[in-house]
């Protein structure tokens, strides 16, 4: 069929049925993503309870009142976790009724200022945390706040952003750009010591707004500073 | 006349029939102007469904500073340029302008064209290069101003009146090579 032939009704339904695949998606991607969460927050539970047990010493008392099922010795010999020498024994009893004893208490730091919470921290990726904080200081670019664009689309350009686009280009990752037009437009902060600027770019076809770092600015003589 | 304003605030507020005429108003125009990026009117219908599928799904705010069609517009330019850039490392888009039109096209063209020198005049700009069809598209056939036309191609309007400005130079020379008279269009 020629598109053009198609009615407007036609094309109203082409779209809803975009809409429908589209949200097919959107709701395998938060399971997905709802999946992940869960192996996480049981990956943290795992983590927490391994140096629960590392901190602790539990004992069972196979002997008081209506004795226990089983017989569990836990024996820490060192704070740090790979130290630790565990050591249990079971042993087949009658009784239902379990005693345990903590002897020490597991959310106080370890003689060498080690913080339980810190395994968490330490596991929900604090790198990618700090990547997004820095991203937000130089934001600035009309277009990145433009209402048409995502929350996945934004976050991108910011992250984009924080690689230098001069070095991105270079990869190839867009087109080449003639940067004898290009001037800067706007000096950003600095992230991480690296100090951005926001220049304008015009290339054989379009027009791009990028951010490089200094360091490529001069490596590749971009120089004409329009502010 | 607000060029679909109100349709897409009656759709904002849960009237479909809102978007319904936003399609009937723009879709042969958006397919047109983002043929300038896609060479291809298969691909630009499809980036025009996109459009209107992003207003559908993500029910973005039109705030009105632009006129809605400044702002329906750049849209549809953000999502060709991002075609443009995910197509073109891989060769998909032609660098340069094809001189045949396909079936879709002419179709199309007649359609929203209707008058015969327009059609003239798009075949021409159709010759030249995709950013002076893209500006000329906007400026010629949407009748757009230096200063909207720099919204939605994301340049000052200074550099804008400059892109239009050395797009019309191409053009008149251009229509004398197809036996036109640039004045007389």
């Amino acid at each position: 069929m020629v598109l053009s032939m198609r009615t407007y009704d036609e094309t109203y339904e082409r779209i809803m049925a975009k809409k429908a695949v589209a949200e097919k998606e959107i709701k395998e991607r938060n399971k997905k993503i709802a999946a992940s969460v869960t192996a996480v927050s049981c990956l943290s539970v795992c983590l927490v309870a391994l140096f629960t047990l590392s901190k602790a010493r539990v004992n069972v008392n196979p002997n008081k009142d209506n004795a226990p099922d089983a017989y569990l010795s836990v024996n820490s010999t060192s704070d740090r976790i790979e130290d630790t020498t565990v050591s249990t024994t079971l042993t087949e009893v009658p009784s239902t009724h379990v005693s345990a004893q903590i002897k020490e208490n597991v959310t106080k730091p370890s003689p060498d200022g080690y913080e339980p919470t810190s395994i968490i921290g330490e596991s929900s990726g604090q790198s990618e945390d700090a990547t997004s904080t820095d991203v937000e200081m130089i934001v600035t670019q009309e277009y990145i706040d433009s209402p048409h664009l995502t929350d996945e689309e934004r976050e991108n350009y910011r992250l984009m952003y924080v690689r230098c686009a001069m070095c991105f280009i270079d990869k190839e990752d867009y087109p080449k750009i003639d940067i004898d037009k290009s001037y800067i437009k706007k000096v950003l902060k600095d992230v991480n010591g690296e100090k951005y600027l926001l220049i304008h770019l015009e290339g054989d076809v379009f027009y791009y707004e990028v951010v490089i770092t200094t360091r490529c600015a001069d490596a590749y003589g971009i120089k004409k500073i329009n502010k | 006349m607000d060029n679909g304003a109100s349709s897409y605030r009656r759709f904002l507020a849960g009237d479909e029939t809102g978007i319904v005429e936003i399609i009937h108003l723009y879709r042969d125009g958006l397919i047109l102007y983002i043929n300038s990026f896609t060479q291809n009117a298969a691909e630009a219908e499809d980036i025009a469904e996109d459009v209107f599928l992003k207003l559908i799904m993500k029910k973005p705010k039109y705030n009105g500073k632009a006129s809605f069609k400044t702002w329906l517009y750049t849209i549809a330019g953000n999502l060709a340029r991002d075609y443009w850039r995910k197509n073109s490392r891989h060769g998909k888009v032609p660098l340069e302008s094809l001189s045949e039109f396909s079936d879709d096209e002419i179709e199309l063209e007649r359609m929203y064209l209707k008058d015969e020198q327009k059609i003239q005049l798009h075949r021409s700009i159709k010759k030249l290069s995709s950013e002076y069809q893209q500006i000329l598209w906007l400026v010629y056939f949407e009748g757009m101003s230096n200063k909207e036309a720099s919204k939605i191609v994301g340049k000052s309007v200074h550099t804008t009146g400059n892109l239009v400005y050395k797009a019309r130079k191409a053009l008149k020379i251009q229509l004398e090579r197809d036996g036109f008279i640039y004045e007389n269009l």
